[in-house]
C-alpha cells in the first residue's frame, strides 16, 4: 500500500540504478568516499530546483523563473557574502529571502493577477534574470572556503550535500506537505473549481506554492554558489528546463495534483550525473547533448508508451 | 455587451470576441508605442528606422507564425532555437560544399518538416507534454549541430538568393518584410477560412470532442508543428542572408520573444481563442520595445527587467483569466 | 391545491407551527451578462424537513443553489439563516454558518484519498499543524459507520472509486462539516435505486436530528416518495411551495413548464419483418469491458441498451465509434464488411455518435454553433481544404431550422444555449454526413421535458428514413417506450433481448439482475428486492 504510493517514481529510480551500475563498471573508483562526494555534489543543485518546480507543477503551473531565481540567488550570494561568518549568515537570510520574494511575486500574479503560470514566469524571468546581470555584470564574485566546503565536503562516506538535500526535504518540505496546506496544493492541483467550492482559499494556496518554488530555488542557487564558489548571472539558466524534465522524469504529472518529491530527486541525480557518466564512458563531448536530448526523448517515450496500448482512446486523450 | 449592440447579434458577438481576445488592444498598444517612440526620437519615424525595424520584426514575425499555430492547438514549440540553428548551418555547409543552393534550402526545409513531425509524433501519439518533448528535442539538436561542426563555428559561404530576400531591395522595398507579408497573409487566410484552422481551434479548445466528431486529431498536431518546423527553418535561412554567416547558437534570441509576441497579440496560452492578426502587433511591440529600450541605452540588465515587465503589465491588461466562479 | 397556482400567494402560509423556518430566501436576483437566472425569488425551508427543488432548465434552481452556498454572491435579496441575515464570503464562510453543499459537478479531487476528500479543509491535525493520518482515517470510519456505508475505504484513491461511490464520498464530505442545512444539487444522478433508497435512509436520519435538506433533482418520480415538501420554480421565479403527498406528477409538470404537456412517445416505426440488416456484429469484444457481443439492426429500428449502469453500454457505443484500440470481432454494415477502428472510418461508415457527456464530449463549448454544426462535414462544404462561407452559413441555417435550435444567432458560442439546444447541435453535426447507424448515449440526460419530446419525435422521424438507431438510456421508460427491441447487458454481455409487449420495467430489471424473465411476480419482487 505505502509503497504502491512510490509506483510513479519508479522508472526514475530504475534509470538512475542502471546508470551508476554502468558509471561503477566504467570506473569502479566512484565507489570511494571521494567518488560518492562528488555524484553527491552533482546532482543536489538539480534536485533542489527540482523541488521547486515540483511544488509549483503540483499546484497545476509551471515555473520557468527557476533558473533566474538560481542566477539571481548565486549572483547575490557571491558578490555580497563577505567573509565573516556574521555576513554569510546573513546575506543567506538575505538570498532565501530574495528567492522566496520571487516566488512571492510569481504567486501574486498567478493567483490574484489570475495569468497563466507560464507566462507570469516566462516574463519574470527576463525580470529575475535582470536583476541578476545588475548585481552581477560579469562573472566574478567568490565566498569564503568554510562556507563552499560546509556545503559540497564531506565526513567520511557522507557527503554534506545529501545531509543538506535531507534537509531541506525532510525538515522543511515534508512538514508542509504533510499540513493541511500541503493538502491543499495538490487538491488546487488535482481540482481548481472543486477546490474552491470545498471551502479552499484558492489564491493563498497559490501564492504559498510558489513562495516555497522561490525558496527552494534560492537553496538551488546558494548549493551551486558553494560548489562553483563565485558569481554568473546566467549560471542557471539551464535549472528552469532540466527542473521541468526531472520533474515530469521523476513521475509527477504536468497538470497538476499528482506527483511526490522523491522521484523528481532521483531524476535529477540521472540528469546529472549521466554527462559525466557518457565523459568516462569515451563519448566525445559533441555527442554528450545528443545523448542527453535522446535520454530525455527514450525516456519520456517510454514512461508514455501505455498509451499505445490503452483500449480507451477517448482516455488517453484526456490524460 | 450593450443594448445598441443586441439589435445585431453577429456584430456584437464578433466585437467581444475582438476585444476579448486582446488583439484590438494590442494594436491599440502599438499605436501607442510608435507614438511615444517617435516623440522621444522623431528619428524613428524615418523611412531607413522603420526599415530596419521591420527587418528585425521579420525574423520573429515568421517564428511566430508557426509558434502561434502550435500554440492555438494547446501545445508549444520549445524546440525552435536549434532547430533553427541546426537547419541554417547545414544550409550553408551545404551550399559550401558546392551544392546548388535549391539543394541545400531543401536539405533545411527536410530538417524541419522531420523536426516537426517528430515534435508531433511525441505529443499527438505518446501524448506527451510539448514543454518537455520539444525541449528534449531541442536537446538533441543542439547536440546533432555539435556533432556535425564539431563544436567549430561553421566556416560557409551564403547563397545570393538568400542574400537577396534577407537583405535585398525590390523596387525600394526591403524584400524580407514582403516575404513576411506573403507569409502572414496566408496564415490569416488559412486560419479563418481553411477546415485546418478550424480544426486547430477546436483542438485547442476540445480535442476529445473534435476526435468524437470522426476528425483524426493527430494530423491537426502534425500540421502545426511542422508549420513551426518550417517556419523556424525560413527564419533561421533569412537570419543567415541578414547576418552573413551561421553561428552556433544563432537561434537562442527565438524561442521567448517570438512566444512573447504570440502571447501579447492575446492568442491564448492555453490554446482555442486568438490568431495571427494579433501576433503581427505583438511582433511589432516587442521589436519596438527592445529597439525604444535600445534607445534609452539601459544596457542588457535594464532591457530585461523593463521587457519583464512590460509583458506583465500587458496581459494583467487584457489577458488575464475568468475567476473560477464566473 | 388548485391546478393554477397563483405565485403571489405566500408559500409558507401552511407551515406547521411545530416547524420553524430555517433558511429564508427573499427577493433573491441574480443575472449573468444580461440573462436573469433569479428574478425576485423566494425559497424557505424548516429545520428537519427534506425539501426538494424542482424546476426545467434555465430555471435558476442551480444558480438558487450557487447563491446558498456561497459560491455566487446575489445582485440583489436577503438571505436568513434561523432569522438572522447573512451574507456569504464563500463557500467556506457558508459552511461556518452550516451550510454544506454537494454540488452538481463534482468537487472532488481524484487523486487525494477518501478520507482526505471527506475531510479536506479540517482535517485534525497535531504537533506543528501535521495531519494525523491515523485520526483522519478513525473520523471518516465513524462517519461511514453511523451512516451502515462499509464498501469505501477511506485509504482508497476517487479516482478508483464507482461514479455511484464518488457521489457517496461528496455527500459524505458535506455530512462532515456537522451542517443545519444540506444542499443536495442532482445528488443522485449517478446512484442507482438501491442507493437512493439507502441515501434517503441516511437522510431521514438526518432530518430527525434536526438538520434541514434540499433536493434537487430531474427524476421527479424518484425522489416524490422521499420528500415532505416541494417547490417549483420556472424562469427564475419561484412558482409554488407544496406538500409532496398533495401534487400529482401531472400537475408539478405543468408547474414546471407552463403549460400543461403531455409526456407521450411517438408511435414506433413498423419494421417490415423483411427488412434489411444494416448492422451486424458477430463475437465485437472490447478487452473484458465488452465480450462477445453479436446482434443485428435492422433499417428503422430502435434497438435499446439496459441494464445496470457501467456494464458496457456505454464502452459499445463508443467501440462501435472506434474510439476503442484492440476490438475483436465482425462488423458488417449493408451486408460488406466495415472496419470501424478509428471514429473516422465508423463516420465514412455510416455511423453517427451522440456521446454521453455534450459539454465536453459532443460540443466546443466556446466555439460557435456554425463551427460546432460542421466539425463532421466540413470536407463537403468547399474545395481544396477551404471552407465556403456561403455554403456553410446555409448548410447551418438548415439544419437549425429542422432540429428547431433555439439560438438568436449562428455566431453565438455554443456555452450560451440551453442544454437541450446544445444537445440538438450534437446531433445536428451528423445529420448530413450521410450516416445510417446513429449511437445517442443517455441523450436526454439533464436537458427539460419540453426538449426529451422533440428528442423522441427527432429519433423516430430518423427511422421513419431507414436509419438505425442504437439508443442507452438511464430512463426506463424511454426504451419502453421508443425501442423495437431491448439489449440486457450485464458485465459487457447481453444477457438478454427482449421485444415487442415484453419490454417493460419488470423484465429489464430482471434480466440486469441475472433472473430469467417470464415470470411477471418474480420481477416484481426483485423489483422491490432491489429497493
Amino acid at each position: 500500500m505505502s509503497l504502491r504510493r512510490y509506483k510513479s517514481s519508479l522508472l526514475a529510480i530504475v534509470g538512475l540504478a542502471l546508470l551508476l551500475g554502468y558509471y561503477w563498471y566504467q570506473q569502479p573508483l566512484i565507489v570511494s568516499p571521494f567518488g560518492f562526494r562528488l555524484l553527491a555534489n552533482q546532482g543536489t543543485t538539480l534536485a533542489l530546483a527540482a523541488l521547486a518546480q515540483l511544488t509549483v507543477v503540483l499546484t497545476g503551473g509551471v515555473d520557468l523563473s527557476v533558473g533566474a531565481i538560481v542566477s539571481l540567488s548565486n549572483a547575490i550570494a557571491a558578490t555580497y557574502m563577505g567573509d565573516s561568518p556574521w555576513s554569510v549568515f546573513g546575506v543567506v537570510l538575505l538570498t532565501l529571502g530574495a528567492g522566496a520574494g520571487a516566488g512571492l511575486v510569481n504567486g501574486l500574479l498567478v493567483a490574484y493577477g489570475r495569468i497563466q503560470p507560464i507566462i507570469v514566469t516566462l516574463a519574470t524571468l527576463y525580470v529575475y534574470s535582470g536583476f541578476a546581470l545588475l548585481i552581477r555584470p560579469q562573472p566574478g564574485g567568490s565566498v569564503p572556503g568554510y562556507y563552499a566546503s560546509a556545503l559540497t565536503g564531506a565526513w567520511g562516506w557522507l557527503p554534506y550535500s545529501l545531509i543538506v538535500l535531507l534537509a531541506v526535504t525532510l525538515l522543511f518540505r515534508m512538514p508542509i506537505m504533510r499540513s493541511r496546506l500541503g493538502t491543499a496544493i495538490y487538491a488546487v492541483g488535482d481540482n481548481p473549481g472543486g477546490a474552491h467550492m470545498s471551502g479552499i482559499n484558492v489564491p493563498r494556496t497559490l501564492v504559498s506554492a510558489y513562495v516555497i518554488g522561490g525558496f527552494l530555488a534560492a537553496c538551488a542557487g546558494l548549493f551551486l554558489t558553494a560548489q562553483t564558489t563565485s558569481g554568473d548571472a546566467s549560471v542557471g539558466t539551464s535549472y528552469t528546463l532540466n527542473s521541468v524534465a526531472a520533474v515530469v522524469f521523476g513521475g509527477a504529472i504536468l497538470g497538476g495534483g499528482r506527483g511526490l518529491a522523491l522521484g523528481p530527486i532521483v531524476a535529477a541525480f540521472f540528469i546529472s550525473i549521466i554527462i559525466s557518466v557518457l565523459f568516462a564512458a569515451g563519448v566525445s563531448s559533441f555527442y554528450q547533448s545528443v545523448f542527453q536530448g535522446a535520454i530525455l526523448i527514450l525516456v519520456l517515450m517510454f514512461g508514455n508508451a501505455w498509451t499505445l496500448r490503452a483500449r480507451n482512446r477517448l482516455q488517453v486523450l484526456r490524460s | 455587451m450593450t443594448t445598441e449592440m443586441r439589435s445585431s447579434p453577429t456584430l456584437a458577438s464578433r466585437l467581444s470576441a475582438f476585444t476579448r481576445h486582446g488583439v484590438a488592444v494590442s494594436y491599440v498598444l502599438l499605436v501607442v508605442l510608435i507614438i511615444v517612440a517617435v516623440i522621444l526620437n522623431p528619428a524613428f519615424a524615418s523611412w531607413a528606422n522603420v526599415k530596419a525595424q521591420l527587418q528585425i520584426a521579420t525574423f520573429i514575425g515568421i517564428i511566430a507564425i508557426g509558434q502561434t499555430l502550435v500554440i492555438l492547438t494547446g501545445q508549444i514549440d520549445l524546440s525552435v532555437p536549434w532547430n533553427l540553428t541546426f537547419s541554417s548551418i547545414l544550409m550553408a555547409t551545404l551550399y559550401g560544399q558546392g551544392y546548388g543552393f535549391g539543394v541545400a534550402i531543401g536539405a533545411a526545409l527536410l530538417v524541419g518538416i522531420g523536426v516537426g513531425l517528430i515534435n508531433a509524433i511525441g505529443v499527438a501519439v505518446f501524448r506527451l507534454h510539448s514543454l518537455v518533448w520539444t525541449l528534449g528535442m531541442n536537446a538533441l539538436l543542439e547536440g546533432a549541430t555539435m556533432v556535425y561542426t564539431n563544436g567549430q563555428p561553421p566556416d560557409s559561404t551564403i547563397p545570393g538568393v538568400v542574400r537577396f530576400l534577407a537583405v535585398g531591395n525590390l523596387g525600394g522595398m526591403p524584400v524580407s518584410p514582403l516575404v513576411w507579408a506573403l507569409l502572414a497573409v496566408v496564415t490569416i487566410i488559412v486560419l479563418a477560412r481553411s477546415r485546418f484552422g478550424r480544426f486547430l481551434y477546436a483542438t485547442g479548445n476540445n480535442e476529445p470532442a473534435l476526435f468524437l466528431s470522426g476528425v483524426d486529431t493527430r494530423l491537426v498536431h502534425v500540421g502545426a508543428f511542422v508549420a513551426s518546423g518550417v517556419c523556424a527553418v525560413i527564419g533561421g535561412i533569412l537570419l543567415t542572408g541578414y547576418a552573413s554567416q551561421t553561428y552556433l547558437g544563432m537561434g537562442n534570441d527565438y524561442l521567448l520573444v517570438p512566444i512573447a509576441a504570440v502571447i501579447i497579440g492575446g492568442t491564448n496560452i492555453m490554446g482555442g481563442a486568438g490568431g495571427y492578426v494579433g501576433t503581427i502587433a505583438g511582433t511589432l511591440i516587442v521589436v519596438l520595445l527592445q529597439s525604444i529600450l535600445s534607445v534609452a541605452q539601459i544596457g542588457q540588465a535594464g532591457k530585461n527587467i523593463v521587457f519583464g515587465l512590460i509583458i506583465i503589465a500587458l496581459v494583467l491588461l487584457y489577458a488575464r483569466q475568468a475567476r473560477p466562479t464566473d | 391545491m388548485s391546478s393554477h397556482p397563483d405565485p403571489s400567494s405566500h408559500p409558507d402560509a401552511r407551515a406547521s407551527a411545530a416547524a420553524g423556518t430555517l433558511l429564508e430566501a427573499r427577493g433573491i436576483s441574480k443575472s449573468f451578462g444580461g440573462v436573469h437566472a433569479l428574478e425576485n425569488a423566494d425559497f424557505s425551508c424548516r429545520t428537519g424537513e427534506i425539501h426538494a427543488l424542482l424546476g426545467a432548465n434555465g430555471a435558476g434552481k442551480s444558480t438558487l443553489v450557487k447563491v446558498l452556498s456561497g459560491v455566487q454572491r446575489a445582485d440583489a435579496g436577503t438571505i436568513a439563516l434561523a432569522g438572522e441575515t447573512v451574507s456569504f464570503s464563500g463557500p467556506a464562510d457558508a459552511a461556518r454558518h452550516g451550510v454544506a453543499t454537494v454540488f452538481q459537478e463534482l468537487s472532488l479531487f481524484p487523486h487525494l484519498t477518501v478520507a482526505e476528500n471527506i475531510l479536506i479543509g479540517h482535517q485534525p491535525t497535531g504537533f506543528l499543524g501535521q495531519i494525523s493520518q491515523r485520526r483522519m482515517r478513525a473520523e471518516v470510519r465513524e462517519l461511514f459507520e453511523s451512516l451502515g456505508v462499509d464498501h469505501i475505504a477511506p485509504g482508497a484513491h476517487v479516482a478508483d472509486l464507482s461514479l455511484a461511490d464518488r457521489q457517496l464520498v461528496e455527500i459524505f464530505k458535506a455530512l462532515s462539516k456537522k451542517p443545519k442545512l444540506l444542499i443536495l444539487d442532482e445528488g443522485t444522478s449517478a446512484l442507482g435505486r438501491k442507493e437512493v433508497q439507502r441515501l434517503f435512509d441516511l437522510l431521514r436520519k438526518l432530518k430527525a436530528g434536526g438538520t434541514a435538506v434540499i433536493f434537487i433533482s430531474h427524476r421527479m418520480s424518484e425522489i416524490r416518495e422521499f420528500v415532505d415538501r416541494m417547490t417549483i420554480f420556472r424562469n427564475g421565479r419561484h412558482v409554488a411551495t407544496v406538500r409532496a403527498a398533495e401534487a400529482s406528477d401531472g400537475e408539478i409538470v405543468e408547474m414546471m413548464l407552463g403549460q400543461k404537456v403531455e409526456r407521450s412517445f411517438p408511435a414506433k416505426t413498423r419494421i417490415e419483418t423483411d427488412a434489411p440488416s444494416l448492422l451486424e456484429l458477430a463475437g465485437f469484444s472490447a478487452g473484458s469491458g465488452l465480450q462477445d457481443i453479436s446482434f443485428a439492426l435492422r433499417r428503422g429500428e430502435v434497438l435499446g441498451l439496459a441494464g445496470l449502469e457501467g456494464q458496457g453500454q456505454g464502452t459499445l457505443l463508443l467501440a462501435l465509434f472506434g474510439a476503442y484500440r484492440g476490438i475483436r470481432g465482425e462488423v458488417t454494415i449493408s451486408g460488406r464488411p466495415a472496419k470501424v477502428a478509428t471514429p473516422w472510418q465508423a463516420k465514412a461508415s455510416g455511423i453517427a455518435l451522440i456521446p454521453e457527456d455534450r459539454k465536453t464530449e459532443g460540443l466546443v463549448l466556446p466555439m460557435s454553433v456554425r463551427e460546432n454544426i460542421t466539425f463532421s462535414v466540413l470536407s463537403s462544404l468547399g474545395r481544396f481544404g477551404f471552407v465556403n462561407p456561403t455554403k456553410e452559413r446555409a448548410f447551418v441555417a438548415r439544419m437549425m431550422e429542422r432540429l428547431a435550435v433555439k439560438a438568436a444567432s449562428m455566431e453565438l458560442p455554443a456555452r450560451s444555449l440551453s442544454g437541450g439546444n446544445q444537445q440538438k447541435l450534437v446531433l445536428a453535426k451528423w445529420l448530413e454526413t450521410g450516416a445510417d447507424i446513429f449511437l445517442f448515449y443517455d441523450p436526454t440526460r439533464g436537458i427539460d421535458v419540453g426538449t426529451k419530446q422533440a428528442f423522441y419525435e427527432l429519433i423516430v422521424g430518423l427511422t421513419r428514413e431507414g436509419k438505425g438507431v442504437i439508443l442507452y438510456s438511464t430512463e426506463t421508460s424511454e426504451l419502453i417506450g421508443l425501442c423495437h427491441r431491448v439489449a440486457v447487458m450485464d458485465d459487457g454481455r447481453i444477457v438478454e433481448t427482449l421485444q415487442g409487449d415484453d419490454i417493460t420495467e419488470q423484465d429489464i430489471l430482471a434480466a440486469a439482475l441475472g433472473v430469467g424473465r417470464g415470470r411477471a411476480d418474480a420481477g416484481s419482487e426483485l423489483a422491490e428486492a432491489a429497493q
